[in-house]
């Protein structure tokens, strides 16, 4: 089953402190450190949001320098990386929502529409073996879902967020949370037996 | 749950997990540091930007120009334009008025209120009497006999009664 892992808690990282209270004063060094310390996370919430990677670059990018210049906002420094999420997962919505409006404006099939791109799979021994077709079909079911449960479901699967930080994300109860990934599983579960994926081998 | 819904759960689980699994890109950080515009205070952008400071500029400059051309409160003079029309003199009809003595007000009279004519109690008896009908006009006929053979034909003018149209005429109320 997907993992969603539980990351320390938002305690207070002296480090962090230190680098918001450099960044703030226009370390730019210090705000660089920042961001390679949470590029990865950032990058992976914005592709869940918009799917493409370079999109996702973008938007973090965006959402960088909204939070270098909102720095004086952040009111508890320790809480750098849920802050820095929100931005990122805010600018990654408008993002979707501006690139799916000029597609629908041009004519042009929606951003949703687009095939979404992933990583191929892992070589490791222990991965799953699972045919393309499958592989495929999964994307596509998961592609197809309601934004209000793929949302939640691909940024559980991210690993890098409690069920709490997501419901922040959102703006959603954290019981909705659960319940829209166990819904998205039995969703995706339900189409891909209907699609004659029921029984991989 | 069977052997094969857990397989299928491990399926949709890797394959969700690549979806949003990312790439090594060290080349993005420097970017983004690069790309970081230069940090300001709350009002900074009004010293640090340009925009701001022109727009600050060309107000006080705006407002400098309409405070210098300001012009006090009064009513132009115009001279009366020309005329072809030539009409006559005045003529001073009220020979009562008393000449004001310079830079005196005149007090002002009241006028006596217009009272509001109601047909219904118009007095016809009493109003102006009727204007008499003109008297036929005797109109001899002429026949070529009649008429004088070389000298210039003579008619006599007519002769029209004034209509009794003057102050005395009216009928007191």
């Amino acid at each position: 089953m997907l993992m969603v892992v539980t990351p320390e808690p938002a305690v207070a990282n002296p480090e962090v402190v230190r680098l918001v209270a450099l960044a703030r004063t226009g370390d730019r060094a210090a705000f660089g450190r920042l961001i390679e310390d949470h590029l990865t996370a950032a990058r992976r919430v914005a592709l869940a949001a918009v799917g493409q990677p370079m999109d996702a670059d973008e938007a973090v990018q965006e959402a960088s320098v909204a939070a270098w210049t909102r720095l004086d906002a952040l009111q508890d420094p320790a809480a750098f990386r849920g802050w820095f999420m929100r931005i990122v997962w805010r600018k990654a919505i408008d993002r979707r929502r501006s690139v799916r409006t000029w597609l629908e404006r041009f004519g042009v099939s929606s951003s949703d529409d687009r095939p979404m791109e992933f990583a191929a799979a892992d070589p490791a021994p222990d991965a799953v073996l699972i045919s393309r077709e499958l592989e495929i079909a999964i994307a596509q079911v998961v592609k197809a879902l309601p934004r209000k449960l793929r949302d939640p479901f691909l940024l559980a699967a991210s690993g890098d967020h409690r069920y709490e930080e997501i419901a922040t994300l959102l703006a959603i109860p954290v019981g909705t949370v659960k319940w829209r990934i166990s819904e998205a599983r039995r969703l995706i579960r339900m189409k891909l037996d209907r699609l004659g994926h029921g029984d991989p081998r | 749950m069977n052997t094969n819904r857990d397989r299928l759960d491990d399926a949709i689980d890797d394959v969700v997990t690549r979806m949003v699994r990312v790439t090594e890109n060290d080349a993005l950080a420097t970017q983004i540091i690069n790309a970081l515009p230069e940090r300001v205070s709350w009002f900074g952008w009004l010293f640090h930007s340009w925009a701001p400071r022109l727009a600050m500029i060309a107000i006080v400059v705006v407002a400098g120009i309409v405070w210098g051309n300001r012009r006090p409160a009064t009513t132009p003079q115009l001279d009366p334009l020309a005329s072809t029309l030539t009409l006559p003199q005045p003529v001073v009809f009220v020979a009562s008025v008393r000449e004001a003595e310079p830079n005196r007000t005149m007090p002002v009279e009241p006028v006596e209120p217009v009272e509001p004519v109601e047909l219904a109690k118009v007095d016809f008896d009493r109003s102006l009497a009727a204007v008499a009908a003109p008297g036929d006009l005797a109109i001899e006929l002429l026949s070529p006999e009649s008429l004088p053979a070389e000298d210039a034909l003579a008619i006599a003018p007519l002769a029209i009664a004034d209509l009794a149209l003057t102050a005395e005429s009216f009928p007191p109320r």
